[in-house]
């Protein structure tokens, strides 16, 4: 075994060396890599290209899910007023969901969603928010485990599918 | 050593019979099951020659527990009593029904059954031989090597739930039952941790959870409370121990007795890492008691198994898990003979190798892989040593962490669903502040006074730039004898309560060899039933 002084050597250089890279995103995550607490698979962790993580917010309570269907799915459990963060096709920028006195609204408003009925092997890409419609061909063209014909649904018609999904 | 003997005849056996098997003969005499219906693949363990004399005893004797003024304190938190109490009657029923031609109905009358006394618990102990006299007949010596490792657990409980004994006084008590226990009679159980994966793959394993579930569940939600219960009640005051079991209580009745879909019980050291790595002897010593439960259920389940091989592999499990066949082996040592391999997890010595895993890294279902050795928030080592009092835990979901800091604990609880308990070390051993988080994560405490420094910086020193205190003047002298946090802001638990961290630049998430360890061992339909009586995690 590494002796403790030893390992903090290594990960005070190791992290020296990320935050000269300026590779770390402080914006808060969560730490711990977990498991969707809905399908019980590993939270697919965002790259350098694209989100995957979907955060759901409640109170001061931050939990990760596997997709949006696993998130809405899981929303019925929590009462109350909460935000599903959701990423789209672009890094950075997730849609948000919002339940107020439980009316559900997006931003940007323009959000849809792929809702293709796919194993929760791949769902953090089978449901998938986007920003808009237009931005679908695109994300179908770059993501060829989808069917071609593959269409949006609105945030009303997932959150019927969530019921019954899995 | 005697059993040396009897399982180097054992291993040749088996070889015998890997050759026999692979060249079409029949299984070597020894190994040969009467029983025409036993799967053709199946082989079982043969006893020892020169068993001890006492694991044939037939006489009922019945031994009551060490003096003290502590005996019955946990009716202090009368709700825990009561359901321990109703665990009891659980257990005693489902073997009797196992041993009387009614284990047909286990999975709907039994549990019925069982399960209305575990809504409406009993207000006192019931003597478990009363409930189930066939049982304590036909296997008398077994029974009381259940009573009297439980006697052991309810001290120890008695002990941790005292409102008059000092955390000192406690310890030392709990060290004087352990060596009462271990000393007095020979039915004690080993306190070295034992290979699960061993225990778990005889020819009868896991022939009880795949036949009764829904028993099975119940049977696992008592091992569940029963380790549970300890770090809910170690170093934490009378006062926070009765609110933190309206948490953990409700945990147990609505979701943990009624869990299906577990792939091995629930060990010690998952569920009160904090005590496990205090007394690991204690804690090993559960886990090998729970493990002869589930062996012994096994045993009974197994219908290829006429009575005179059950009593025969129940006597063997018995003398397997016990003090005496590992008199004078040592913790941590491997041997090739996987009975005698007593490593454990590195930095939990408190808990036995389990299936697929290795003394670096350690599987749970919701968690995945981990280092117990290391902080499940930031990856930093944990304290160890004469400071592993210092390592806060975090309890949630049915699972408990130790964590480095104040800050990893409270921001791991944001990081999970539903209810939490945090257990805060400040700078007073004696003192550990329980702080629960509700379904949303808002943070209460019944210590009154704490202080809190959190300086965020590298997680590699959250050892110290994230600490509690009990008063403003400890936060003082700490500050000023730990210059670089001169001019640190004294936090009031308010305050503290609501910050939020960075995500720690120290988290690697560990890689284990494969998904799930236990699928190479378990069947298409195993880890996906649910009881429709419980609650799904």
């Amino acid at each position: 075994m590494i002796g403790l002084s030893t390992r903090r050597g290594v990960l005070a250089l190791a992290a020296a060396a990320v935050f000269a890279l300026g590779a770390v995103d402080l914006r808060q995550v969560s730490a711990h890599e977990g498991k969707c607490p809905v399908c019980k698979l590993d939270v697919v962790q965002d790259t350098d290209k694209l989100d995957n993580e979907v955060a759901l917010k409640s109170g001061r309570k931050r939990i990760e899910y596997r997709c949006v269907a696993c998130a809405l799915q899981d929303s019925a459990t929590y009462g109350g007023d909460l935000t599903i963060l959701a990423p789209s096709e672009i890094k950075g920028k997730p849609v948000r969901l919002a339940r107020t006195e439980g009316k559900w609204t997006t931003s940007p408003e323009s959000a849809v969603f792929i809702a293709h009925r796919v194993g929760h092997k791949s769902c953090q890409l089978g449901y998938r928010a986007l920003t808009t419609r237009e931005a679908l061909p695109r994300w179908l063209q770059t993501h060829q485990e989808l069917p071609k014909d593959a269409r949006t649904v609105s945030l009303a018609a997932l959150l019927e599918l969530s019921k019954t999904e899995r | 050593m005697k059993h040396l003997t009897w399982l180097s005849t054992l291993t040749a056996a088996l070889l015998g019979w890997t050759a026999a098997a692979a060249s079409g003969s029949p299984a070597p005499a020894a190994m040969q099951v009467e029983n025409r219906a036993v799967p053709a693949v199946r082989a079982l363990p043969t006893a020892p020659p020169n068993l001890p004399k006492w694991l044939s005893n037939t006489r009922r004797n019945h031994i009551f527990i060490r003096r003290g003024r502590y005996n019955f304190d946990v009716y202090r938190i009368d709700r825990l009593a009561r359901d321990l109490n109703a665990v009891s009657v659980g257990h005693a029923m489902a073997y009797e029904d196992l041993v009387t031609g009614r284990a047909g109905g286990l999975e709907t009358d039994t549990f019925a059954r069982i399960d209305r006394v575990l809504k409406n618990p009993p207000r006192f102990m019931p003597d478990e031989a009363a409930i189930s006299p066939t049982f304590a007949r036909t296997y008398g010596v077994l029974e009381q090597v259940f009573d009297w490792t439980h006697i052991l657990h309810a001290q120890t409980v008695d002990v941790l739930a005292s409102a008059d004994l000092t955390e000192k006084q406690k310890e030392r008590e709990i060290e004087r039952l352990w060596q009462y226990y271990f000393d007095t009679v020979p039915y004690a159980i080993t306190p070295l941790p034992m290979n699960m994966d061993y225990l778990y793959t005889f020819p009868y394993s896991r022939k009880f959870r795949n036949t009764y579930p829904k028993v099975n569940g119940l049977f696992w939600g008592y091992h569940w409370l029963q380790g549970a219960m300890y770090d809910l009640l170690y170093r934490v005051s009378p006062q926070d121990q009765q609110a933190g079991y309206a948490v953990i209580g409700e945990q147990y009745r609505k979701v943990e007795l009624y869990l299906t879909d577990r792939y091995f019980m629930p060990m010690f050291a998952e569920v009160s890492p904090a005590f496990a790595s205090r007394f690991p002897h204690i804690a090993n010593a559960f886990d090998n008691l729970h493990m002869l439960h589930d062996m012994v259920n096994d045993i009974l389940a197994t219908e290829w198994l006429n009575e005179r091989q059950k009593a025969e592999q129940v006597k063997l499990a018995i003398w397997m898990v016990s003090a005496e066949a590992h008199r004078g082996e040592k913790p941590g040592s491997e041997a090739a003979e996987r009975l005698h391999d007593h490593r454990h997890f590195v930095g939990m010595p408190g808990m036995g190798i389990m299936t697929g895993m290795s003394p670096e890294l350690m599987w749970m279902p919701s968690m995945g892989w981990m280092n117990m050795s290391d902080c499940h928030h930031c990856s930093m080592p944990l304290w160890s040593g004469k400071d592993e009092w210092r390592n806060p835990t975090v309890s949630a979901d049915g699972w408990s962490m130790r964590i480095r800091c104040p800050l990893c604990a409270r921001d791991m609880s944001a990081e999970t669903k539903g209810r939490a308990l945090l257990r805060i070390p400040t700078e007073d051993p004696e003192r550990v502040a329980l702080v629960i988080s509700d379904e949303q994560g808002n943070l209460k405490t019944s210590s009154p006074g704490l202080i809190f420094i959190e300086s965020e910086d590298t997680h590699i020193g959250c050892d110290e730039w994230s600490r509690a205190f009990t008063s403003r003047a400890a936060f003082d002298a700490y500050v000023k004898a730990t210059p670089k946090l001169a001019g640190a802001r004294a936090l009031t638990f308010g305050e503290w309560a609501v910050k939020e961290g960075h995500k720690p630049d120290t988290y690697v998430k560990p890689k284990g060899p494969v998904e799930n360890p236990y699928s190479s061992i378990v069947g298409p339909d195993m880890g996906k039933a649910t009881s429709k009586e419980g609650a799904q995690r």
